[in-house]
Order: C-alpha cells, then structure tokens, then sequence
C-alpha cells in the first residue's frame, strides 16, 4: 500500500520584517519629586521627563523657569526657592526648598508653573504623628545574612488605615585622629612613623579623635517575615527589600510589634565590620506614597521593553506631570556601625 | 419502507425517513445512530435531503444562534501554515473567535479570555488543546468528524465555561468497509486505520500524528505525537456503545549525561506534558423512537513534568490535572410541540499542581514541595424544553443549575438559558438568546502560549467563579439555489469575577497563586456577519466582527476601565475555495484584523536608584492597554492536486504559501534605542513570514 508513496517537503521561510509602529505622540512633563517630612522644612526636587519617541533626544536636560506655589489647606502660601546643590548635575532636578516647617496632619498643593510644560499640580496629605520606637536591636542571622535585628514597637492611632514604611540608610564616616606634639595637633594618618618614634622614646602624646561623616548614603536591604507586611505577601520573606511596607489593617488601634533586619549592602562588606552610621527611619506615610513605595518595591528595571508582559507602573501624584511628593511623619534612630 | 443509512457521509446525498422526522435531533449528531433510525409501523415515504439543506433548514429554524457548525472537511480546506490544517485555526477565521498569537490556537471568544473555553473531545474534557508551545492543535484531521463551535445560547447541556465550547467529535468507523488515510506534511504526519472488526457489529478506528523535528534537526530534541482510538459497538438497532480515547505528549528530552557543557557540567533536560483522555458512552434509542438517552463516563488527564539536571543538582517539577466525569442525558419528543432534554453531570476535580522535587548543593534555593493537592466535585443538572408556539415562533427555554463542592465553601450557580425564533419566512428568521454560564476553574498562565508552567486553578474561598450573562440577537438568512447562510447577530456580553495577575506578581515556583490575583470584572459587545457557502465549486466564508472588549479591576489601571489584552475593533476573514477542474483546487484565506492593545512606555525621568548611590530612569507609561499595534493584514493560499495512484488508493497533493505578502503580523512591540535620533523608538515583531509548503493525502 505504502509502495510508490514519495513526497516532497519545500519550506521556505522568508527573512521576518520589523515593522515600526508609528511615532507616539509624547511631550516632555514636569517632575516633582519629595518628601515632607512633619517637623522639616519643605524640601523638594523639580526637573523635567524626556519622551519615548523617534522625536525626542534621549538627553535628560534641567528645567529653566520653573517657579512653584505651595498653599495648605486653610490658603496659606508658602514660599519655595531654588537653591544650588551637588546633585543638580547627576539628578537632572533643581531643588527647592522654603523656611517654614511641615505641619502634621495637614494637607498641601504644589503648583508647579512652566511657560511651555504647563501647570502640574500635586496633593500632599501628612500623616498625624507617628507613635513608634526601637525597642531592642541585636546581631542576628537572617537569610544567611548577617543582619541587625532591630524590634520595633509602632501605637497605632487607630483611625483610618494607617501605612508604616521602615528603611535603613548608611552613613558612611571617617575617624581623624591627631596627637600633641611641641604645641601642635599632627594627623595620626599622615605623622604615624613621629607618633611610633614618640611612643617607642617613652613619650606619650595626647590624642584626640573626631568624627567625620562623609557626604554619601547607601541604602541597606532590609528583610521582614512579618505576614502583615506587604513585602511577605508580595516576594516572600527571603527577599531583600528596598523597604518594609506594613499596613494596619490587621492592627488597627493596637500596639504591634515587628521584627526588621538590616542586611548588608551590594558592596559585600559585612555591617559590623563598616565604619559609619546607619539611619533607622520609621515612618508613617500617605497612602498614594505608599502606594508608589509598594509599586517600586516590586518594579523590575529590566522589565517593560516589550508588549508581551504588563510592566508594573510606578505611579505618583503630580496631576499634568510625573514624580511623587510624598507626606511622611518619622522618627529616626541612629545606630554606629563597624569597628573603629 | 425501511431506511437504510441514513447518512453515509457529510457531503453525500441522504435519505431520510421523512421530513417531519425531528431535524433538530439530527443535527445535534448527524452520524449518530439513534436519531434516524426505522420507527416500526411508521408508514415513511423515501425523499433525498442533502445534509447541507438540512443544515440551512436547521439554521433558519432552530432556536440556536452564536453555533458555527461548518463542516469539518470544509474547514480544513482552509490554507494554514506549513500546510497543517487545523481545526481550531480554521475556527478562528470565523466572526467572534479572534487569534491570540500568530500561528497559536489561542481562541478568544467575544471578549472572553483563552481559558473560557471548553475544548471536548468525544465529551471528555481538553486541559491543554496545543502541541508546540500551542502552535498545533492535539486533533488529529483525519479523525474528526464534526467540531461544533458555540458562542452564545449555549443549550443547557454545556457549562463550565464562560465563553465558548467546542465540542468535537471523531469519526466513526464503518461497520462493512475498512478505510485508510495517509498524511504526509512538512511538520507532521499522520495515519488513520478504519475497520470493521465484526461486520455490522463492531468497527474500531486507529489513528496516529507524529513531528519529526527531533528527526532532521538533530539538535532540538522534541516532538509531538497523538494516538486516537474508537471502538463502536452496535448491540442492537437501538443501542450503541462507544468507547474513545487520546493520548498525546510533547516531549524535549536532551539528556545525554555524557555530553558537557563548557564549564565540563553533565546537562540534562526533560520536558514531558499531555493529555490521557478516554471516554465511553451508551446510546439508547427508546421503543417508541420518543425516548433517547446518552450515558458517558470519561477520564481526562493533563500532566507536565520539567526535570533539570547540571551535575548533582536536580530540579523537577510537575503538575497533574484529573477529571472523572460521568453524565447522564436523556431526550424525550412525546409530547406534541415540546423537545424536553435533561440531564445530570458530576466531575471529580484533582488538582495538583506545582510538585517541586530538588538535590544538590546548588538547590538551596528551591525547597522542595509536594504541591498544593486539590479536590473539587463540580455537578450540574439541567433541563431545557423548546416550545414549538405556532408556526413561526419556537421557544427554547432552559436552566442549569451547576455547583463546586471546594474545601471549605460551596459555590451554586443557576444558569438560565432562553433562545426565541421568529420566521419571517422560509428563507429568514429573527432570533433572539440569552445565556449565564458559570465558570469553576481559571487557567493561571502569563502568557499567550501554552507554556508548561500554566496552571489550571480551580475556585476556592477567595478565587469566586467567573460567571458571564450574554444577550444576543440575530437574522439569519439563507439562499438555497446558491447554498448560501447569512447571519448577523449583535451581542452584549458581561462578564463577573474575571482574574488577572497583580502587577509584578511572582507566578514562577509559586505555591501561592491566590495571593498574585485580583478579581475583576469585563463587558464585550459587538457585531457579527457571516456569510458562507458550503456546496458548489465555489465555497467559503465570510466573517466579520466588529467588537469591543473591556476589564475593570479596581487594584488594576487605577480603577479605571481598560482595553483588554485581545481587543480588536475590527476583524475580517475572507476564506475561498474554488475547484478549478475536478482535479485542481485552489483556496485561498484574507484576514484583516485591528492590531491589538498594550501598554507602553511614553517617558521617563531620573530619580535616585534605590541604593542611592546613583541614579536610575524611572519609566512611565500609558493607562494599560492604551496603545494598539499595527493591523494585521495575510494572505494565504493553497492548491491541490487530486489524483489516483490506483483504483482503490487516492491521493491529493497541496502546495500551500502562508503570508504571501510577507507582511509582518505583529505580535509584540518592543522598546529599542533609536540610533539615528538618539532616542527610543518601538520595534514591532512578527512571528513568521512567508512559509512555502508542500503535503500529500493518501485515502483508500
């Protein structure tokens, strides 16, 4: 039956074009980008977005001329200036700052003003003050890491649902020291063959130390295990997080207790072992900021480049514009890290 | 006089009893037995009906609307890519069936999603329809008989799922001639053995599809294979007993332990996934010819297993889906003016997915878990009764009344379904339906693939069931002396307690899926023509949809209504055959079809990176699904060749050409550095370009 059966298979397969889809009509927008802090000055930063488009430079660029309007409330205006800083140049945002201090519990509007860019405008709401301490830290070993546990306890007010937000940043520092010597301080760093002569020739000179932080912050991951963090339901608890998201919901009015561990860095030096500071700060946040801290949690910077999976989108509350100015009460704990 | 066959083939003339004889059973299955059977001391009279005027009798008469029953051999003569017809491909050029990715067998039914349909196989239930990332159908062509696909005013048989069900259903094996099948493609090929193994009693049909990719490429160790099987046993002129069965896999298996990879690690890799299906059936044709009943039982079974291996470390994964099926169908036409059918249905869920099996130093990281083990029993009972009110006006008015027994909650839908006809004449009729259908279990996958890592995930006390309400109208309309059926119909689709992932949800390795979704809801409206012409030299269709698809999820999009992800406004679907000679053939297939929605990135601005020891581009993008690619606009074509290699051996050889045009039918859109303007610019990507192909059939 088979017999005489033949066949021919002819598959040609064309080159596959890419087609390009038609430039998206996009404008640049302001950017505000912030935190009021309850009991700081008003600080923020402003600069503008750059556009995905064939007709747009990829070239970030300051925003010249930008003038903005910050009211509370009740309609009083506050006053807020450019300044210059170090970071200008590398964030591509001008900061502005004003005298008067975040009240708590108050709500603002930014009115952001520019000739071509337009008006972005941005609700603002601080949170009441924050009721919350460190109750006892320690050394311990989480996720085969070396971290400092630190137990915090938060009073939660128990109203509305209430957004708490942990993080932990590192100051780095430097520790001068100097000796006395024939009526002059001489650095231990650069004179330390003249302060060995002087020990081993039966002197003893004075020494003093000092203190110096360095302008430069790194930020620690941080861990939690805590099912009513959104970290747990949203990564898991092995996962380093920028940040510890907790909610009330579970908590409402009640003291709660909750376990965070400060791991190390991406440089890989272990926490005990680096000199410097690290900033414990627990805060009480609004909730459109929480919702952004909660999308930036789990953005992935990779992610987005293609239409096959739905980027997670990190969205604020610059109404016409883009960024976050986010409403926060805190309390910061300080804590030295590394040998000196 | 006594009829002798009533059908012998789809395309071949019939005799039927009479015209009065119940129409509306015959087409529910129009090779089954039971239906056109002698009724003793009936006085017939002999007439010859084609099927295809009984069809368009059906069509114009019957309650039924949202059904596309073409046939079988007329759907497979559509040209398809690498010369393999499919049924389901061939399903999706018609009105309110919109393709998910090119070449795939995604089926998205007015609005609805991939897994709101239910695919049956001889009344078992399909999990996972596709071979090859589901680029093929598991239905083997030389097996099929009749694929009913609906759409809306679903008859009170079918539930499960929200939007659609195809019921397809195999051939049965002659019992007093024996026929052979051979064919010979450029992926696949296949081979369907027909015989009576006791004339007149018992005939039994043997099928098998297999790739051979594994055999000329060396280096991609997969293919795919399918075995059918159907034994038909004909006790008596009144009962018939039918047993069938599937089985399929997909497999990759490298594992060579002696190869290496470059870093001298023994590699091995195993991917094995698919279905295990076997049904069985008993059909009883009362006395009086007023009573009929079917009992089926089936066992369906949908596994994958992953195992990965480098040197001491093993990583395996699998997942398991059983169903153990039983219903009971009965249909009685002894009152005058009444078609009652009833029936009751029970399944016997197990779940269990995610099995994680680890060794090795470097396995740490995946713990070991023995899978979220799930027992669900889903049961239905349904009756429907179509009231013939006078001559112009039927009424099918029905209810279903389906439930899930999960773990700690039980779920209980009624699910009304009520269709109307009004003739206006011979030739056309107005139609009117609404349908609810409960849907239990959700299909959790990240893409339009099939990928081994979807996951059937049945309801439970947080995940509800998915319940769609559709309105439909329609005219229907027929023109005999050119054998042509046009329909029209308008529908409004509302859909309730839809899934979608959150944004950023972790899906790989998860034990945890209830946490990663979010309930929503969805609408779908739209308008639907087709036109199709089913004898002649000249045959085809005509489809057009014009529609709207939306989600809303209040944790996605803001709150705000969105495009869902298969939204296309419009689609057209041209398909034609024309027999040039009767030897030659040709048929050729245009589709136009609005590009698809997604969400893109429109800006970015500097924020500082999170370690805060520099700087990152923040991204910001449209509302979800703002943006559309381009339209996709194909021609495909196929010729044929028909031939005798002997007097009994038949052939036909096709030449076949996919995307004449070489138009890219974009399927993604990708974000890339525009060099030339130092800027971004979006890059849409085709799967396939032209694909030239040749095939040979072989019947005797």
């Amino acid at each position: 039956m088979w017999a005489g059966l033949c066949f021919m298979i002819v598959v040609a397969l064309s080159c596959k074009k890419e087609l390009p889809l038609p430039d998206i009509s996009t404008q640049k927008k302001i950017v505000l980008i912030g935190e009021f802090i309850a009991g700081d000055t008003f600080k923020l930063r402003a600069g503008q977005s750059i556009a995905v488009s064939g007709k747009e430079q990829l070239s970030f660029q300051l925003l010249e001329g930008l003038s903005l309007e910050l009211k509370d409330i009740t309609g009083y205006s506050y006053q807020l200036s450019a300044y210059q800083d170090s970071f200008i140049q590398m964030l591509y945002t001008v900061p502005f700052a004003g005298k008067e201090m975040v009240k708590s519990g108050m709500e603002y509007t930014i009115n952001a003003n520019h000739a071509s860019l337009g008006i972005a405008t941005a609700h603002i709401k601080i949170p009441g003050p924050i009721d919350a301490a460190v109750t006892d830290t320690a050394f311990a070993m989480y996720s085969n890491n070396g971290t400092l546990r630190i137990r915090i306890k938060i009073n939660d007010p128990g109203n509305a649902v209430n957004y708490y937000v942990i993080e932990a940043v590192r100051q780095g520092m430097d520790i001068q020291g100097y000796f006395y010597y024939n009526g002059t301080w001489h650095s231990l760093q650069t004179e330390s063959s003249l302060y060995d002569f002087l020990k081993s020739s039966g002197n003893n000179p004075a020494t003093k130390f000092d203190t110096v932080f360095q302008n430069k912050y790194v930020r620690q991951p941080v861990y939690t295990s805590d099912i009513n963090s959104d970290n747990v339901t949203d990564n898991g608890a092995n996962t380093a997080a920028k940040r510890i998201l907790l909610k009330d919901l579970n908590f409402n009015g009640m003291e709660y207790n909750t376990n965070v561990y400060v791991g190390e860095d991406n440089s890989g030096i272990p926490l005990d072992s680096t000199k410097g500071r690290v900033f414990v700060y627990i805060k009480s946040v609004s909730p459109d900021y929480f919702k952004f801290l909660k999308s930036y949690e789990t953005y992935d910077p990779m992610s987005g480049y293609t239409s096959l999976e739905q980027p997670v989108k990190i969205e604020g509350n610059v109404v016409n514009g883009l960024g976050m100015i986010g409403g926060v009460s805190q309390v910061t704990y300080t804590y030295i890290s590394g040998r000196r | 006089m006594m009829i002798q066959n009533i059908m012998k083939h789809q395309s071949t003339s019939i005799i039927l009893a009479s015209i009065c004889l119940p129409l509306q059973l015959l087409a529910q299955k129009n090779s089954s037995s039971i239906h056109h059977r002698p009724t003793p001391g009936n006085k017939l009279e002999e007439v010859t009906v084609s099927v295809h005027s009984v069809k368009r009798k059906l069509f114009i008469e019957s309650a039924q609307m949202g059904k596309t029953d073409l046939p079988v051999s007329l759907l497979l003569k559509a040209p398809a890519i690498g010369g393999e017809q499919d049924i389901i491909k061939a399903l999706q050029l018609t009105p309110g069936v919109k393709q998910g990715t090119e070449g795939s067998i995604g089926m998205y039914v007015r609005g609805g999603g991939n897994d709101e349909n239910l695919i049956t196989l001889d009344g078992a239930t399909i999990y996972n329809a596709g071979h090859l990332l589901g680029f093929f159908s598991l239905f083997n062509n030389t097996t099929l008989k009749e694929a009913q696909l609906y759409k809306s005013s679903f008859p009170a048989q079918y539930g499960g799922r929200m939007s659609s069900v195809l019921d397809v259903r195999t051939k049965d094996a002659s019992l007093q001639d024996y026929h052979t099948q051979v064919n010979i493609g450029t992926i696949t090929s296949s081979a369907n053995v027909q015989l009576p193994v006791v004339k007149d009693k018992m005939s039994l049909m043997l099928a098998g599809r297999r790739t051979y990719i594994d055999k000329v490429m060396k280096s991609v160790p997969y293919y795919f294979y399918d075995l059918n099987g159907k034994l038909v046993f004909k006790a008596d002129e009144r009962n018939r007993f039918y047993l069938s069965s599937y089985y399929g896999d997909d497999v990759l298996r490298s594992s060579n332990l002696n190869s290496k990879n470059e870093d001298q690690k023994q590699i091995a890799t195993n991917i094995k996934m698919g279905n295990k299906v076997w049904s069985a059936k008993w059909n009883r044709l009362s006395a009086n010819n007023l009573f009929a009943s079917d009992l089926n039982l089936s066992y369906s079974n949908f596994k994958y297993l992953v195992d990965g291996r480098a040197d001491n470390n093993i990583l395996s994964v699998r997942s398991a889906i059983r169903d153990y099926n039983g219903r009971y169908d009965i249909r009685y036409s002894g009152i005058n003016g009444h078609k009652i059918t009833s029936g009751i249905h029970a399944t016997y869920h197990y779940f269990n997915p995610n099995i994680v099996n680890t060794s090795g130093p470097q396995m740490a990281l995946f713990t070991n878990s023995a899978g979220k083990k799930i027992y669900n029993t889903e049961a239905a009972v349904y009756v429907n009764d179509e009231i013939t009110l006078n001559a112009k006006c039927l009424l099918a008015a029905g209810v279903r009344l389906s439930g899930m027994a999960t773990g700690g909650k039980n779920y209980i839908s009624p699910e009304p379904r009520i269709g109307f006809k009004y003739s206006l004449s011979e030739a056309s009729s107005l139609k009117l339906s609404y349908a609810r259908m409960t849907q239990y279990l959700h299909l959790v996958s990240s893409s339009s693939l099939a990928l081994p890592t979807d996951l059937w995930y049945p309801v439970t006390d947080n995940i509800k069931p998915g319940i769609s309400d559709q309105l439909s109208i329609g005219y229907y309309h027929t023109i005999p002396s050119m054998d042509i059926s046009i329909s029209t119909e308008l529908y409004y689709k509302r859909m309730q307690n839809l899934l979608e992932y959150k944004e950023g949800a972790l899906l790989v390795m998860n034990n945890d899926y209830e946490k990663e979704l979010v309930h929503g809801c969805g609408e779908a409206y739209g308008a639907e023509l087709f036109v199709s012409k089913t004898a002649g030299r000249f045959t085809g269709w005509l489809g057009y949809t014009l529609s709207f698809a939306t989600r809303r999820f209040d944790s996605l999009n803001g709150g705000k209504q969105y495009y869902a992800r298969y939204d296309r406004r419009h689609d057209l679907s041209l398909v034609a055959m024309y027999d040039i000679t009767p030897k030659w053939s040709i048929s050729t297939t245009w589709i136009y079809a609005t590009g698809s929605p997604f969400t893109g990135q429109v800006s970015q601005y500097i924020v500082p990176s999170p370690g805060l020891t520099g700087v990152e581009a923040l991204p910001a993008y449209t509302g979800r699904n703002e943006l559309r690619l381009s339209a996709s606009f194909r021609t495909d074509m196929d010729l044929q060749y028909k031939f005798k290699v002997s007097k009994r051996v038949k052939a036909d050889a096709h030449l076949s050409v996919y995307n004449v045009f070489n138009r890219t039918q974009p399927y993604t859109v990708q974000r890339v550095p525009d060099e030339k303007n130092n800027g971004y610019k979006y890059q849409q990507k085709g799967l396939f370009g032209t694909i030239t192909a040749a095939s040979l059939n072989i019947s005797l």
